[in-house]
């Protein structure tokens, strides 16, 4: 199944994409795990952890550029062989059915304990895992329109509520600014914050379907600076409102984080409930995406006719992600872990693919 | 009303310790009295609320019993005060306040005042124009942050400064009386970690106020210049408070702070005459000597006795000095050998409307 019978993407959809994507349950937990290590040069580490994704992203891109044809998986098969290109397919597959389950798992902890305090946890994952399943069904067409009008479902609120936030900052609990450790921990940060920004590698699957290629480049920045800023003012808010020391005693920094800000007047109280609507869309996309990522991949590793033959397959294990961690520690421990191998996977992936451009010599297709 | 659940619950609660043992006490409105029908007035004061108390072992304990008494389920979300007790305070607060952290529905903007007397009492006291006590407690809180006398903690602010290294929390003290219904806002109680170590008066939290939050406080009283006998009362309407730190030689650390006051004349009890500049000139000092003598009487009185470092002087050291502050191992004992340089400096702008 080539990409491109699935119909096109248009640049902004692109980027909205990648902006989705990356949006989603980094911001609930990234404040707590990067000042654990960086203290109050967290900003600097999620510029850091921006910097690198970015780089990465432009890479793909590049790659992706030369094969315009091709998603990854189709071109990496034939540049190297279909083992060692079927496994590295299957390692990113893989991963990003994890990835789904661990989002809507954190997610859903996140409901439980603070608003759904007496829905089971598995009615919450479920009720998210078929959204994302009829998601999944649609085309990339359908999957970059949802992605448009969803951004601005998942950036107004986010940046509301960090702008209402903006006033509550006590200046003197972001200082210093370079965290005062020095700058090993905020390197360690850098790589902590990357689960934030995992998902762009999604990209590399939709790069053939672009109306117009020539803009992948600018665009994919566009997609992945906004959620960077968001991020950044997110860690500078949270720092400047809690405090490093108080924010490792917050389970979910950002959700207590708009409990803590009073909207003007005494009109709305109690506005987190809102605010988690909105979240359940950020979510949503997030998961939506990658799990829709992880189907096509499948699909065209095993070279299937139809990905909506995987759509239902695929849940079961999705779900099973889910569930798997024990308890909150746990899926703390497994995002980690998922962090670690995500970043180790996409570089060597990209080391590999250039290498074998280089040694065959071939400097990719033409576009047809 | 027809349903439960629109019970408007006012859940105040409240602790006070009885040999390892806390009573919780929830005020809860009773929605019938709220409502008010055509014509009537509405009740207030006692008749609109009851107290409810539980006693047990800790507080979820309470909670659960105080539960079991009460038909319809308590929302912490609707709690607007957190009220305990000074003794309870004194033991330590982290352990009850963590109930309340826990708690998805308990707002961390609300209010936790220290009371003086038992928090039942203060509960229990009901202010003649109080249509609903917890609100009355509330506004007054609200009132006094805005007239800049009382400094704004809202619980989570109090939770803040309990696990943060370099600043130990304050909270407002509140004294009750129960015969005359007055409920008086008595200063603040200054915290050690999590334990209650002493008070400040109201007069020393308005010196703590201008030193730590550069907020302007109340009354400033002299004596009159011309006259000596008479006093003069000056009400401040500008507050510019510069912070500046220092390291000293024997390597302590150094506070210069340059507070910059502009005041009008508000009252006075002789009719001296400011026109001339040298008579204000020498009052401006007088109050500038005067304001400098009660924040160090303050500043003196919090770190020799106390030991807390109630200002937040530890978290400048950790902002401003990053370097320094890894080598302090215990900041308590480095705040005993802080001091303080404090520069201030009046200008009386007006003398009211009578000269």
């Amino acid at each position: 199944m080539a990409m491109k019978e699935h119909g096109k993407l248009t640049e902004r959809q692109f980027a909205g994409i990648i902006a989705n994507t990356l949006l989603g349950a980094g911001t609930l937990l990234l404040p707590r795990d990067i000042t654990a290590v960086s203290g109050t040069g967290a900003w600097l580490s999620v510029l850091i952890g921006g910097f690198i994704s970015i780089i990465l992203l432009l890479l793909l891109i590049n790659l992706g550029l030369r094969f315009p044809e091709e998603t990854i998986m189709e071109y990496g098969m034939r540049l190297t062989n279909k083992w060692i290109g079927g496994l590295i397919g299957i390692a990113f597959c893989t991963y990003w059915l994890f990835i789904t389950g661990i989002v809507v798992r954190i997610f859903s902890l996140m409901l439980v304990s603070s608003v759904l305090l007496r829905t089971p946890l598995e009615v919450i994952v479920i009720a998210m895992l078929l959204t994302v399943l009829y998601f999944s069904r649609s085309d990339l067409q359908i999957v970059g329109r949802v992605n448009e009008i969803y951004f601005v479902f998942v950036i107004l609120p986010i940046m509301y509520a960090l702008f209402l936030g903006l006033r509550e900052i006590n200046l003197i609990r972001v200082l210093p600014l370079t965290g005062g450790k020095g700058i090993m921990p905020i390197l360690k940060g850098g790589l902590k914050s990357f689960f934030s920004f995992l998902g762009f590698e999604i990209v590399a699957l939709f790069i053939p379907s672009l109306t117009t290629q020539k803009l992948a480049y600018n665009y994919s920045l566009k997609g992945i600076v906004t959620p960077l800023v968001a991020y950044i003012i997110t860690m500078i808010v949270s720092v400047g409102v809690f405090g490093v020391e108080e924010l490792q005693t917050l389970v979910w920094p950002t959700l207590e984080l708009i409990k803590v800000t009073p909207f003007p007047g005494l009109l709305l109280e109690r506005l987190e409930a809102v605010f988690i609507a909105f979240w359940v869309v950020a979510i949503f996309t997030t998961a939506a995406n990658v799990y829709y990522a992880s189907v096509v991949g499948f699909t065209q590793i095993f070279k299937l006719k139809e990905h909506k033959t995987l759509t239902l397959t695929l849940l079961p294990l999705a779900y099973l992600s889910a569930i798997l961690p024990d308890n909150l520690h746990d899926v703390f421990e497994y995002v980690d872990i998922v962090t670690k191998f995500a970043a180790g996977l996409i570089i060597t992936t990209i080391i590999i693919y250039f290498a074998a451009i280089f040694i065959k010599g071939r400097k990719g297709d033409e576009r047809s | 009303m027809a349903l439960g659940l629109d019970l408007a619950e006012r859940t105040e609660t409240e602790n006070y310790e009885y040999i390892s043992m806390v009573k919780l006490t929830a005020q809860v409105a009773i929605p019938e009295k709220l409502s008010g029908g055509a014509g009537q007035p509405l009740t207030t004061g006692a008749e609109a609320v009851w107290n409810v108390s539980a006693i047990d072992r800790n507080v979820s304990m309470c909670y659960v019993n105080l539960q079991q008494r009460l038909q319809n389920e308590l929302f912490l979300g609707h709690t607007r005060v957190l009220v305990i007790s000074e003794d309870l305070a004194r033991e330590g607060l982290s352990r009850y306040m963590n109930f309340f952290r826990n708690n998805p529905e308990f707002r961390r903007l609300s209010y936790l005042l220290i009371s003086e007397n038992k928090a039942e009492d203060l509960l229990n006291t009901f202010p003649k124009t109080a249509n609903l006590q917890a609100i009355y407690l509330m506004n007054l809180i609200e009132d006094e942050i805005q007239r800049q006398t009382m400094p704004d903690l809202p619980f989570i602010e109090i939770a803040i400064r309990d696990v943060t290294s370099g600043v130990d929390p304050i909270a407002v003290l509140i004294s009750s009386d129960k015969e005359t219904g007055i409920i008086k806002y008595s200063g603040l109680a200054v915290f050690r970690g999590d334990r209650m170590v002493g008070k400040l008066d109201v007069e020393e939290t308005w010196s703590y106020l201008q030193l730590a939050e550069g907020k302007l406080s109340g009354l400033q009283v002299v004596r009159d210049v011309e006259s000596e006998i008479g006093r003069l009362s000056i009400v401040f309407k500008d507050l510019k408070r510069k912070m500046r730190l220092v390291l000293t030689e024997k390597g302590n650390f150094k506070f210069e702070c340059k507070l910059s006051f502009e005041g009008i004349i508000f009252s006075q009890e002789v009719p001296a005459v400011y026109t001339k500049e040298i008579y204000l000139d020498q009052l401006e000092n007088r109050v500038s000597t005067e304001v400098k003598r009660e924040i160090e009487t303050v500043f003196y009185k919090v770190q020799q006795k106390y030991n807390a470092d109630i200002f937040g002087f530890g978290e400048l050291v950790k902002a401003y000095m990053p370097e320094e502050w890894k080598r302090i191992e215990d900041w308590h004992e480095e705040f005993k050998k802080v001091e303080l340089e404090l520069d201030v400096e009046t200008i009386i702008r007006r003398s009211g409307m009578h000269m």
